[in-house]
């Protein structure tokens, strides 16, 4: 799993929140589909379809070694009174300081406190956690009192 | 580091940490032994150096081996039993005998308590462990508990789980390969082709190249002959109309499979006549003129 293609993601959800375009494209991968499914769980997206470069499949498509290279992951962004739902996805976890928290200190976060420089969870917000190769919402982790990767927030 | 209470957060009153009754592990603390008799994981989480790699001087290569200690034996060896025959004469000797005892007595006691001490406080930890690890399940088990909205709600969980692409059927790759084959073979195929035509077209240049002296001189003399600087000009610059003679040239032998504007033999025409196709379009042309000059014959005689 690559920080740095999260991180691209996470730009280019922003970029495109910022510029009030209402669908947009991300790479088709196991970790990609795991975050936007989480971001759709949790309200910041309308739509999540599979679909090619040109598109979002109108059939569903078989995906096969012969057209692996053209899929993409198609999100629907969301606006209200004008303002995106995104207005801001960043990594918390950086490839080069990445930070592996306990359920203990996962559940500090959650109740107000700073855990080594990481800014507390904020109402409305959502902070992805990645437990094994699992991806998860931060409450989830500590539900199932689990520690992992604390990989993005997002409000 | 600063002095004294600085050493501990400028607390006082901190106790050091105490030391060990026992220094060795005991012979009864089968769980240590056990650790120690385990296979040594190798590779890189391993531990050890490995072959050919040296260790650091003023270092042992392999750890000193695990001391293992028997509680009875320490006793016997640090306060033997006081001997048979001494007898206290007066009531001093007395006493300090029996002081000696005690001391004797209080110590072996103190080592054995400490054994089982330490046997005790392992069989706490395994059982604070099962119980930690009991209730772990269980209350994964409550999370994961099967709800009756998993039968009627599809879960776009599930959807997660399955597998991103779907692989090649042993059929679709058989077609691949074939395919692959096909191609390969096709590129090679083409490329004999090309040399075959480059080779066909060298053997016709031969024809007229110089390889004696005579061949040479003659040549010389045949172009310098003329004495017409004309016509050399012409025959080495590149006008437009050479141009277009040269392209039209190349056509026509595109056109029928010939060399030199007409001149030699292709490669196109040196296949039709190997594989027969000449031979057979010529006979049917043959065949179908005889029909011809037959039937015109027929009419001839009908008119007549």
């Amino acid at each position: 799993m690559s920080l740095v293609n999260l991180g691209n993601v996470c730009a280019h959800l922003q970029n495109c929140s910022r510029a009030r375009i209402g669908l947009t494209a991300i790479p088709y991968t196991k970790l990609h589909l795991n975050f936007a499914y989480n971001l759709y769980k949790h309200g910041f997206l309308s739509s999540l379809q599979r679909g090619s470069t040109k598109g979002p499949d109108v059939t569903p498509v078989d995906v096969t070694p012969d057209n692996i290279s053209t899929r993409k992951l198609w999100l629907g962004l969301k606006y209200r009174e004008n303002k995106p739902v995104i207005s801001s996805c960043r990594l918390i976890s950086k490839p080069n300081l990445r930070i592996n928290l306990d359920a203990q200190d996962l559940k500090k976060l959650c109740s107000g406190n700073s855990i080594r420089l990481i800014k507390p969870l904020a109402p409305g917000e959502l902070i992805l956690v990645k437990s094994g190769t699992e991806i998860m919402d931060i409450n989830d982790a500590i539900a199932k009192k689990l520690g992992g990767e604390v990989l993005c927030r997002i409000r | 580091m600063g002095k004294g209470a600085a050493k501990y957060g400028y607390k006082s009153g901190i106790l050091p940490s105490t030391r060990r009754i026992l220094k060795n592990p005991t012979v009864n603390q089968t769980n240590i032994i056990e650790k120690i008799k385990d296979v040594k994981p190798k590779g890189i989480k391993g531990t050890g150096y490995a072959d050919g790699i040296k260790h650091p001087r003023g270092s042992h290569r392999n750890p000193p081996p695990v001391k293992f200690v028997n509680v009875e034996e320490v006793i016997y060896n640090s306060v033997k039993p006081r001997s048979e025959g001494a007898k206290a004469t007066s009531e001093k000797q007395l006493l300090k005998q029996n002081q000696a005892e005690l001391r004797r007595k209080f110590l072996s006691e103190s080592l054995r308590n400490e054994e089982q001490r330490l046997l005790m406080q392992e069989e706490l930890l395994k059982k604070k462990e099962r119980i930690l690890h009991e209730q772990r399940e269980a209350e994964l088990q409550e999370i994961n508990k099967e709800r009756s909205s998993n039968l009627t709600i599809p879960t776009l969980e599930d959807i997660m789980n399955q597998p991103l692409m779907r692989q090649r059927t042993a059929e679709e790759q058989a077609i691949l390969n074939l395919k692959r084959k096909h191609n390969k073979e096709m590129i090679e195929f083409k490329a004999k082709e090309r040399k075959l035509a480059s080779l066909v077209q060298l053997s016709h240049a031969a024809d007229h190249f110089i390889v004696t002296e005579e061949q040479l001189a003659a040549t010389v003399e045949k172009v310098f002959a003329s004495d017409n600087q004309d016509v050399l000009r012409n025959k080495l610059s590149l006008s437009s109309s050479q141009q277009t003679a040269r392209n039209e040239s190349e056509i026509s032998d595109a056109l029928f499979g010939t060399l030199g504007n007409g001149r030699f033999v292709g490669l196109p025409i040196v296949k039709e006549f190997l594989s027969g196709e000449m031979e057979q379009f010529t006979e049917d042309v043959n065949s179908k003129l005889d029909d011809l000059s037959k039937q015109a014959e027929e009419r001839k005689d009908s008119v007549l």
